[in-house]
């Protein structure tokens, strides 16, 4: 897919687990890694906000565009 | 629990046909066998017997009422028609439309039994029982003509190799129109199907 999330890098610019943002935002660790892997095909907003209080970012700096080839 | 029931249920009796089917195959393959070879071991002439459309037969012998002889003929009809000994090859063409006809059962039965085997495993919105759906649908149209085709190749060649004074035999083309209309509806609720799953796929990778 064209748009990869950068959770993990994020994650660990935070010195956070997907363990703990799982725990501190209320999504269970299996939703965590499909969004984590790239798997995910939509995201609501409740969930990027969600993401964005705890992780204290931008939803600019978890979402990234690429082109694919 | 009781939905569960009814799915062993239907897996057993559609297994019952899977194997009713590949008995018929069996059969053809050895009436096929026992009549090209001509072996004696049955009566080959009931077997040679063949089935027609007639339009009209009109009888030799006349009809005796009050004493007077009528002329009386039989119209429209189907019927077998037994030629002690003759060595004829549209029985050949009869045995494959069989066959056609009784493969196409096989195949649909087999996806039936797939798309059972997977409600019984708790899969149920997958992508497989939708292909299986649209293949059965497929199938069900080639039912409607494929056998039809091949017997109305038969009844061609029966009506312009066999020369009758008294019976005109017709062909006709047997085309079984509600047979693509289940099989139409069949692939539109496949389309249907595999469309719900692309939601259901949807709505899990949805965060």
């Amino acid at each position: 897919m064209a748009i990869i999330t950068n959770l993990d890098v994020v994650l660990a610019k935070r010195k956070m687990t997907l363990t703990e943002l799982s725990e501190r935002v209320g999504i269970t660790m299996a939703n965590l890694s499909i969004l984590k892997s790239g798997k995910a095909r939509a995201i609501r907003f409740t969930t990027l906000e969600l993401i964005c209080e705890v992780l204290e970012c931008q939803p600019a700096e978890l979402l990234e565009y690429v082109p694919e080839k | 629990m009781r939905n569960y029931k009814i799915l062993k249920f239907t897996r057993t009796i559609l297994n019952i046909f899977w194997y009713l089917q590949i008995v018929i195959i069996a059969l053809i393959i050895v009436i096929g066998f026992l009549l090209y070879y001509n072996i004696d071991i049955i009566d080959l002439n009931h077997l040679k017997g063949f089935n027609i459309s007639f339009k009209k037969i009109t009888f030799v012998e006349p009809l005796i009422y009050n004493g007077d002889n009528y002329v009386y003929s039989l119209t429209n009809g189907k019927g077998r028609l037994h030629i002690t000994d003759l060595d004829q090859k549209f029985i050949y063409l009869r045995m494959l439309a069989a066959m056609v006809d009784s493969l196409i059962y096989l195949i649909i039965i087999y996806f039936l039994r797939r798309i059972f085997k997977n409600l019984t495993d708790n899969n149920y919105f997958i992508t497989a029982n939708g292909m299986y759906i649209r293949k059965i649908s497929l199938f069900i149209i080639l039912m409607s003509f494929v056998a039809q085709l091949i017997q109305y190749a038969a009844d061609l060649w029966i009506k312009n190799t066999l020369v009758f004074e008294s019976i005109i035999i017709k062909n006709e083309f047997n085309f079984r129109f509600q047979t693509i209309l289940l099989g139409l509806l069949v692939y539109v609720i496949s389309i249907v199907f595999l469309r719900g799953v692309e939601l259901q796929k949807d709505k899990d990778l949805t965060i």
